[in-house]
């Protein structure tokens, strides 16, 4: 369950709510205050925990981890910015009523002429089921399309970090705040199928609800990532970071060079086929290697063959996420 | 939907200027000094007028109470005698029988299907309460707020209609609940064992 943080509005102490209580009380002076916003929208947002640096550093460690010091080196860092994502979040109890009309069917035991028992499957009447929804409903979802953003878990956060009070003002002079494209009726149209149970299908021909949210409490919720540009020569290779944890939710850095196995390989078997063939082929194919050898590496030695040898397992370097 | 700045309201009796305590989930906040009882209506604390009626027991419990009457496929249905029939109940009531329904929707914190029950039980059982004049008295925190009324109503109203219509779709969909002259009651229960009971009603929650 998400904190939203306040002020007491008689000691001007951290006033603690938790997420869908109506009242708190002041732990240092014990006074009551109640939320408002009962038919509205909470606006809430979640206080980067990461900021520039610590975002920049994140994506080196990653690079240093998994592509060595030299490859990490070969990117500059070329600025950055936060964003601040919303998601809808509802929490209530789901209720209503479901009926459902379901097929039948029952085991019939004849004799054929013979003599001989069988057992036939046959149609029975429908079933009707009717059937009352009470069930707490928790639903998160993103207020857009955020998939060029990667994977943000803004589900799981909700439900453990603290959150406070949207100040826009306050907000938007630390990043870009993100409106959100899904509207709450919609929003609420997916929190509602959640609740509706159509967990069993099986022989269902027919299906009718009404179920709505009861004790709503509905809140926009902003996540803050961090959108961080890397260059590379000309190339600017954008990555995010999840500004709560510092986790590289999305980021592609490919290797400078695409390494080429097929030229080793074709080397290898040219050879192969060569020499198991008759001496003039291999003598042949041995010509032909070691021309495409010199046209490929530039020099013709021992080390340039290990070198280039050294590069098939190579292939597909580089680090991506999301 | 209206977007609202999200902000705290001090819980201070309107009335007294006492300081209101609070559960986390109540809606109606009653002051200890005077008794007035108050709510957040549009970001600010206003009065909400509670009706104590009158009976056995010092126990005082909420309950949202409406006249209702019933959209189906059979037409509207306002009067009890009909709302009988659709519930399969054999009764004589005379004077009822002609006027409007009485929903009872509980309004203190329970599970759904309980408060269901309740609701149900206390709707079929047509009770007649006059208002007390013991205003003020404490009663149960109120958690159920007005703008849920409405889809509990519903609940209620099919729980009390026999299973036969309740299994018709085209009954479930042509079917609705609208309310009217919507208030907060306060009824007196007695404690008995560990329930408690409302003799006019026979009625143990």
């Amino acid at each position: 369950m998400a904190t939203i943080i306040f002020k007491c509005p008689q000691c001007g102490g951290p006033f603690e709510f938790a997420e869908g209580d109506n009242s708190s009380l002041c732990r240092f002076c014990g006074i009551s205050s109640v939320i408002t916003g009962d038919t509205g929208i909470h606006r809430l947002v979640i206080p980067e925990r990461v900021d520039l640096k610590a975002a920049r550093t994140s994506v080196r460690k990653l690079l240093d981890r998994e592509a060595g010091q030299e490859f990490a080196a070969s990117f500059s860092f070329n600025g950055g910015s936060l964003l601040f994502l919303p998601f809808w979040r509802i929490r209530g109890i789901a209720m209503g009523w479901q009926w459902c009309e379901k097929e039948t069917f029952k085991e019939e035991i004849g004799y054929d002429e013979n003599g001989a028992r069988y057992t036939r499957r046959v149609k029975g009447q429908n079933e009707r089921i009717f059937s009352l929804i009470a069930k707490p409903l928790i639903f998160n979802s993103p207020a857009g399309d955020y998939t060029a953003f990667g994977t943000v878990r803004v589900g799981l956060a909700g439900d453990v970090l603290q959150c406070e009070p949207m100040d826009y003002p306050a907000v938007a002079a630390r990043g870009s705040v993100i409106d959100p494209l899904k509207g709450v009726a919609q929003a609420r149209q997916e929190a509602l199928a959640m609740a509706r149970d159509t967990s069993e299908s099986e022989g269902i021909v027919r299906r009718e609800s009404r179920v709505r949210i009861l004790s709503e409490w509905l809140a926009l919720m902003y996540y803050p990532i961090w959108n961080l540009h890397f260059k590379r020569g000309d190339r600017v290779y954008p990555v995010i970071v999840d500004a709560v944890n510092g986790e590289v939710s999305r980021c592609r850095f490919p290797r400078e060079k695409q390494r080429e196995p097929f030229l080793p390989l074709a080397m290898i078997a040219l050879l192969v086929i060569g020499w198991t063939t008759m001496p003039v082929a291999g003598v042949a194919a041995t010509i032909l290697a070691a021309y495409l050898m010199k046209y490929r590496t530039g020099a013709l030695n021992i080390s340039a063959i290990i070198r280039m040898l050294a590069e098939i397992p190579e292939r597909g370097g580089g680090v991506q996420r999301g | 939907m209206v977007d609202e700045a999200i902000r705290t309201v001090p819980l201070i009796c309107g009335r007294c200027g006492l300081w209101m305590a609070a559960k986390k989930e109540q809606v109606v906040y009653q002051c200890s000094g005077c008794g007035d009882t108050w709510e957040l209506a549009q970001g600010q604390i206003a009065p909400r007028k509670v009706v104590y009626l009158s009976g056995n027991g010092d126990i005082m419990l909420p309950f949202w109470n409406a006249e209702f009457r019933i959209a189906c496929q059979e037409g509207a249905i306002a009067d009890t005698a009909g709302f009988m029939a659709l519930c399969g109940l054999i009764k004589s009531l005379d004077d009822l029988a002609t006027i409007a329904p009485q929903l009872y929707v509980p309004a203190f914190a329970l599970p759904p299907q309980q408060a269901i029950r309740i609701g149900r039980n206390m709707t079929v059982r047509f009770p007649r309460f006059s208002e007390s004049a013991h205003a003020g008295q404490p009663f149960m925190a109120v958690t159920i707020c007005e703008r849920d009324v409405q889809q509990l109503a519903e609940l209620i109203v099919l729980a009390a209609i026999v299973e036969g219509r309740r299994n018709n779709p085209d009954f479930l969909a042509s079917f609705g609940v609208e309310l009217s002259g919507l208030r907060l009651v306060a009824i007196p229960f007695t404690l008995r064992g560990r329930k408690l009971y409302q003799a006019q009603m026979n009625l143990e929650v």
